[in-house]
């Protein structure tokens, strides 16, 4: 039996010892423990990536390819806080435990903190990892005011005892001294989550949120510090930082990404995040999963109360013509649809179809799935416009049904809906979709993160602009930047509230040429990766659909594309 | 019961990895689920409110390997039918015996878990 070698320690030290093991004649099955999510990196090369110089990618000394050619087990965020001798085990601080045989320790050194008053404050940093790189990085990008003023960035606590009750902490949305620390005492604010929701300080642009934290700390008596969520136990990581694992490290499957960083298992919350992180992230060039994902994304069809399921066909716009609708008519007859309804997205919902007839109504119909299933690109709803309205100032129709055709099969962290209306008497209700296009007399309105379910948002104007093309590529900057950054089910509203409408226009609509093409190029190649799934229906999966045939007589036979039972 | 008769019903192929399939087997509607090593056979039903469990998705909880219903998302332990995730002392899913042999996937003839026990 092969001897189990545990390294803790996943930096330069340990992974050149395990290199030097390998290039002997060894019997090890080597699992390395990392507390850091990175494959190894050069340490050394650290201020390179501080200073701009390099990439994250291009310090990696050994990528995951290497870890998986060597047959070792990288296992990864995971620090090591026991060992047992009596019984040959370690154990983990997210209470993983494993056995060894031999056990090497290269943890190596961490960063110290002089005794210095004020060196646990906001803004200072120490500088020994690629995340301490990236949070100095961060800092420098969000609070380059602090960063000018070093007496400021090290004691903001106590500057806002300072300050008189009157003073305005958050200028977006006139939010005073005095107004946070009425929160404080009368709704018993204790967290900047809350102090948000009550007061609306540091949803604009979100400079102010350092400050507000510090006043916090100093006046709520019960303030707790936001623990970043991670995603959940089987895969304890935070969205950003899986989105930055998935990138780094190559991981193209949500199995590897459990297998390496979680319990090799996952559940029903972590399997479809992953599955959209994956996605996203490798712009539809990703393995697909269909175990990780909802039965809904199975089989292209919402699941309904009694395991039926509903067709919803996209109809671009709104707009249909007789002979699409007679179609519709002869599915309904056929398959005894038992109810046929109208629904709220300009649409049509055949609700109670068997899981059985769902690819043959697909193939009759010849339409294109709606996504009324998923979290993606649900319609485009539109006003009649300038077509035939006579108050119409924009071809609101045109423009919908083209915004529809650019965005659809696409997936998104929840579901998105649109709206385009010719003028701003709002008939298609575009301000409170996740994103409307409002026409005017020779311009367009963009606007974003509207909501008309649980909670009525009013969306939040993006940019305005001349053209119907600007007006196009704007949402479309919106879109890919909402799929890159939001979190799996969060919708837009609560998307532009976190990070604050100044962030979002400056890194869309007023970003530079080039991110604006970066943004766009992106969302390129998703689109051109994607394809409408009710085509699936001429390649099924084995007995995704119908029932398995018990074979006659023993006879057992593989499913294949030629014979599928679908 | 002497002599159990084991019957193929399909080959392992047909059964992608942590997917459910159904089948109609022995007058019931039955769920069966390719777990790498091993594959279960359930009743298709959870005994929340009756969703297929065959559409499930196959999860882990605290180390158990469970099927989480995808109507409200009761959590059913594959090994023991009971749902434990939230817990509750309602009654179980009934589950048969089902074997893999030489890539095919066998169902026993005439029992249930449930009768055997």
């Amino acid at each position: 039996m092969k001897q189990r070698l545990a390294v803790i320690g996943n930096g330069m030290a340990g992974v050149f010892t395990v290199e030097q093991i390998l290039k002997h004649n060894h019997d090890f099955e080597i699992t390395i423990f990392g507390d850091e999510t990175h494959v190894n990196y050069n340490r050394i090369l650290l201020s390179s990536v501080l200073a701009g110089e390099k990439e994250v990618d291009d310090i990696v000394l050994n990528d995951i390819d290497w870890y998986r050619a060597n047959d070792i087990q990288a296992r990864l965020g995971l620090r090591i806080d026991k060992i047992d001798l009596a019984n040959k085990t370690i154990h983990s601080a997210q209470g993983c435990t494993t056995t060894f045989d031999k056990l090497l320790i290269a943890t190596g050194s961490s960063a110290f903190r002089p005794p210095i008053d004020g060196i646990d404050k906001q803004g200072v940093f120490v500088f020994r990892t690629l995340d301490d790189a990236k949070h100095l990085l961060a800092d420098l990008t969000d609070q380059r005011r602090h960063l000018l003023s070093p007496a400021a960035a090290a004691g903001p606590g106590e500057d806002t005892a300072a300050l008189p009750d009157t003073h305005t902490i958050c200028g977006c949305n006139g939010v005073s001294k005095g107004a946070i620390i009425e929160a404080v005492h009368t709704h018993g604010v204790c967290t900047l989550a809350q102090l948000k929701d009550k007061t609306r300080a540091a949803t604009g642009c979100g400079s102010c949120a350092g400050l507000c934290q510090s006043l916090l700390k100093a006046v709520a008596p019960d303030y707790a510090e936001e623990k970043a969520k991670v995603l959940c136990e089987c895969v304890a990581f935070t969205q950003d930082q899986l989105r930055e694992i998935i990138r780094s490290q190559k991981l193209k499957g949500v199995q590897e990404v459990l297998d390496i960083y979680g319990n090799g298992i996952g559940c029903e919350v972590c399997k479809p995040a992953l599955s959209y992180l994956v996605d996203v992230v490798w712009q539809g060039d990703h393995n697909e999963d269909r175990s990780a994902r909802f039965i809904n994304d199975r089989v292209h069809a919402n699941i309904q109360k009694d395991g039926t399921f509903s067709v919803i066909p996209r109809m671009r716009g709104g707009v249909t013509t007789p002979a699409e609708l007679r179609k519709i008519a002869d599915v309904a007859e056929k398959y005894n649809v038992p109810l046929v309804k109208v629904t709220g997205s300009q649409r049509i919902d055949l609700l109670g179809v068997k899981k059985q007839d769902l690819p043959h109504i697909w193939e009759d119909l010849g339409m294109r799935s709606g996504q009324g299933y998923t979290k993606g690109v649900r319609m485009v709803k539109t006003c009649v416009g300038s077509t035939f309205c006579r108050f119409g100032t924009q071809d609101a129709i045109t423009t919908g049904v083209e915004l529809e055709r650019r965005l659809e099969d696409l997936f998104t962290p929840h579901k998105t809906k649109l709206a385009v209306v010719g003028c701003p008497r709002n008939c298609a209700e575009a301000t409170v979709k996740d994103i409307g296009l409002i026409g005017q007399e020779g311009s367009w309105q963009i606007v974003v993160g509207g909501a008309a379910g649980k909670g009525v948002r009013k969306a939040d104007l993006l940019i305005t602009v001349e053209s119907t093309e600007e007006a196009l590529e704007a949402a479309s900057l919106f879109f890919q930047y909402y799929r890159e950054n939001g979190v799996y089910l969060e919708r837009t509203y609560d998307f532009v509230e976190r990070l604050g409408m100044e962030k979002v226009r400056r890194d869309t609509v007023y970003a530079t040429d080039a991110v604006k093409q970066g943004l766009l190029d992106r969302l390129q190649r998703s689109k051109d990766r994607a394809s409408d799934a009710w085509l699936e229906r001429h390649n099924p999966r084995p007995f995704q659909f119908a029932p398995i045939e018990v074979a006659p007589n023993g006879l057992v036979q593989i499913e294949t594309e030629e014979n599928a039972h679908v | 019961m002497s002599n159990p008769q084991w019957v193929p019903i399909t080959a392992i192929e047909n059964l992608p990895l942590n997917e459910g399939r159904s089948l109609h087997w022995q007058g019931l509607d039955i769920a069966l689920f390719n777990l790498g090593a091993r594959v279960v056979a359930v009743e298709n039903k959870c005994p929340h409110q009756h969703g297929p469990l065959v559409d499930g998705m196959v999860s882990n909880v605290e180390g158990r390997v469970t099927v989480t219903c995808p109507l409200h998302t009761r959590r059913i332990c594959l090994d023991t039918g009971q749902i434990i995730k939230p817990a509750t002392a309602g009654p179980c899913v009934r589950s048969f015996p089902a074997k893999i042999e030489a890539g095919v996937v066998l169902l026993q003839k005439g029992r249930s878990e449930a009768e055997a026990a």
